[in-house]
């Protein structure tokens, strides 16, 4: 029922197929690479794309197409496991304030105001600073600094729910407000919040592209689409292949869970 | 013990920006064990607040508890804490809405949700619950029992699915059914189904039953003493043939009046 209608959305259906495929392909890495990621090849630094090296190769010889694929594979990863700790807190958050009321709300959601205040990439850079860098460290931060969103969203959500007659009768048969929150109200809930995960997930793969590109998120010899693009910085002039892949990676992902995230919001009709 | 429910001088109140609104004013009534206490009343007298009050399921803010006493089986729900609450609601009191249309949760199936009964105040799991599930059912008449558990309520006639909602009240053979217009939604026809379905039910379980409503026919054949409600008062309290035959208060000869004669539902 739902496949068939967003697949008649162009846009929706091409940020489908953009993230199945790179879906595909993280999870096809070492099937598709054609080198070892992190093998190093003196011997052939800086290699044009050609048929041996597909997009070439980067400073130490090592080849490109591998390391892109494998980026992808991190990037996925990164976006959808900082996007899930996002949910996560956002959900338990905004559900407990839009259900309680009261103090309760007002105290949570101005919790949210103060972090909304302050800028979300200063404060992951303060918090990075503090701790080891590295793909764990950079999907908690993503995490614990992108939930505020969800949180309101899913407040509203709930807000609007538990006027809803059948609340009323799962609590007149005695059901706990545990069990009216995540068995009667988040699943009805769900649409406006896979949305927003979707849209989320494009954007965590942007800030770890950027905090990757800052030296500050995932560490080489690990290649991520952006310690890939901070490395071609210094031969940006002689290859232009190892700047070029690592952004159209990113954009298109990035427009990909983007297009989709539109598209299921327009499925469902709902913000 | 003869009052399975005796509510004394309740009062309730909204907390407004306009100040304290008095839903519910000193009421006091009482429903015998097994016997059926009609509430009649316009929109906004308070009836539905009472309904949901007796198990404290109005939500504070902005619902106040202002005074009074609620005795179910000798016990003040009023001092209750939240786990005895919800032991009592569905365990000992069930209830059933105006809406039968939005009172199931649309994501589930129907068997989903009447297993969720069983389960919270039964002990039947795993396949006898489904049992029981179809048991249920099949005493509420619905058509096809077993099909219908997988069921999901927009597949459902609103009959149907207030049919499911008394399945679920039932669940766990509550002494009280507390029925807030509960055919209000319906056709005509279905409403006398639903009816006779109440009847049928509280005979064979011995259920007392609060039955609310602003339809004095429903009442009439239904209620063993009737109460009149206006603006959060209950002006006028008794059996039903002396309520019906010789109202006191002016307002209930003034909502008597306002019924439409019907002569050919006038029985022998």
């Amino acid at each position: 029922m739902a496949r068939p209608r967003l697949w008649h959305n162009r846009l929706a259906a091409a940020g489908l197929t953009i993230v199945g495929l790179l879906i595909v392909v993280a999870a096809a890495a070492p099937l598709i690479a054609r080198h070892d990621p992190s093998a190093i090849d003196l011997l052939h630094p800086l290699d044009p794309p050609s048929g041996q090296h597909w997009l070439g190769t980067d400073s130490l010889g090592r080849d490109v197409w591998s390391r892109w694929i494998y980026g992808a594979r991190i990037s996925l990863e990164v976006g959808v496991i900082a996007v899930g700790i996002a949910l996560l807190i956002g959900t338990l958050i905004g559900a407990m304030a839009g259900y309680y009321g009261g103090w309760i709300d007002s105290v949570l959601m101005r919790c949210v105001d103060v972090m909304l205040c302050i800028p979300t990439f200063f404060l992951l850079l303060a918090v990075i600073a503090f701790l080891q860098p590295g793909i764990g460290t950079i999907m908690v931060v993503i995490g614990i600094t992108g939930w505020m969103g969800i949180a309101r969203l899913v407040r509203a959500e709930v807000l609007t729910l538990k006027e809803r007659e059948f609340i009323q009768a799962a609590r007149g048969l005695g059901a706990s407000d545990a069990r009216i929150i995540l068995r009667h109200l988040l699943p009805n809930a769900i649409a406006p919040i896979l949305v927003a995960g979707t849209l989320g997930i494009g954007g965590a793969i942007l800030t770890e592209s950027a905090l990757s590109f800052l030296g500050l998120g995932v560490q080489p010899p690990t290649p991520s689409w952006g310690n890939m693009l901070i490395e071609a910085k210094a031969t940006l002039g002689v290859a232009w292949w190892l700047t070029v892949y690592p952004g159209l990676a990113i954009l298109i992902t990035v427009l990909g869970f983007n297009l989709l995230g539109e598209g299921l919001r327009e499925q469902w009709g709902r913000r | 013990m003869s009052a399975l429910l005796e509510i004394r001088h309740l009062s309730i109140g909204y907390r407004t920006d306009g100040g304290l609104l008095r839903a519910v004013d000193d009421v006091s009534l009482t429903v015998p064990a097994g016997q059926t206490v009609g509430l009649v009343g316009e929109s906004g007298s308070g009836k539905s607040t009472l309904a949901l009050a007796v198990t404290r399921l109005l939500p504070s803010p902005p619902a106040e508890m202002l005074g009074g006493a609620i005795l179910f089986e000798g016990r003040d729900l009023l001092n209750a804490t939240t786990q005895e609450l919800q032991a009592i609601r569905g365990g000992q009191i069930g209830y059933v809405f105006q809406e039968p249309a939005t009172s199931l949760n649309p994501v589930y199936t129907v068997g989903t949700q009447l297993l969720e009964a069983i389960h919270l105040h039964t002990p039947h799991r795993g396949a006898a619950a489904t049992e029981y599930a179809v048991d249920l059912l099949t005493r509420v008449g619905m058509p096809d029992p077993a099909q219908r558990l997988r069921a999901y309520p927009h597949e459902l006639s609103g009959g149907m699915k207030q049919r499911v909602m008394l399945a679920m009240a039932i669940a766990a053979q509550p002494k009280l059914l507390i029925a807030d217009e509960p055919t209000t939604a319906l056709d005509v026809t279905i409403q006398v189904q639903i009816l006779q379905l109440l009847q049928r039910l509280q005979d064979e379980l011995s259920l007392s039953l609060l039955f609310i409503s602003h339809d004095w026919h429903l009442v009439e054949s239904l209620a063993d003493s009737v109460g009149v409600m206006q603006t959060g008062r209950l002006v006028e309290f008794g059996p039903r043939d002396v309520v019906l035959r010789q109202p006191t208060h002016p307002y209930t000869r003034h909502l008597l009046q306002s019924v439409p004669a019907v002569p050919w539902l006038e029985g022998p």
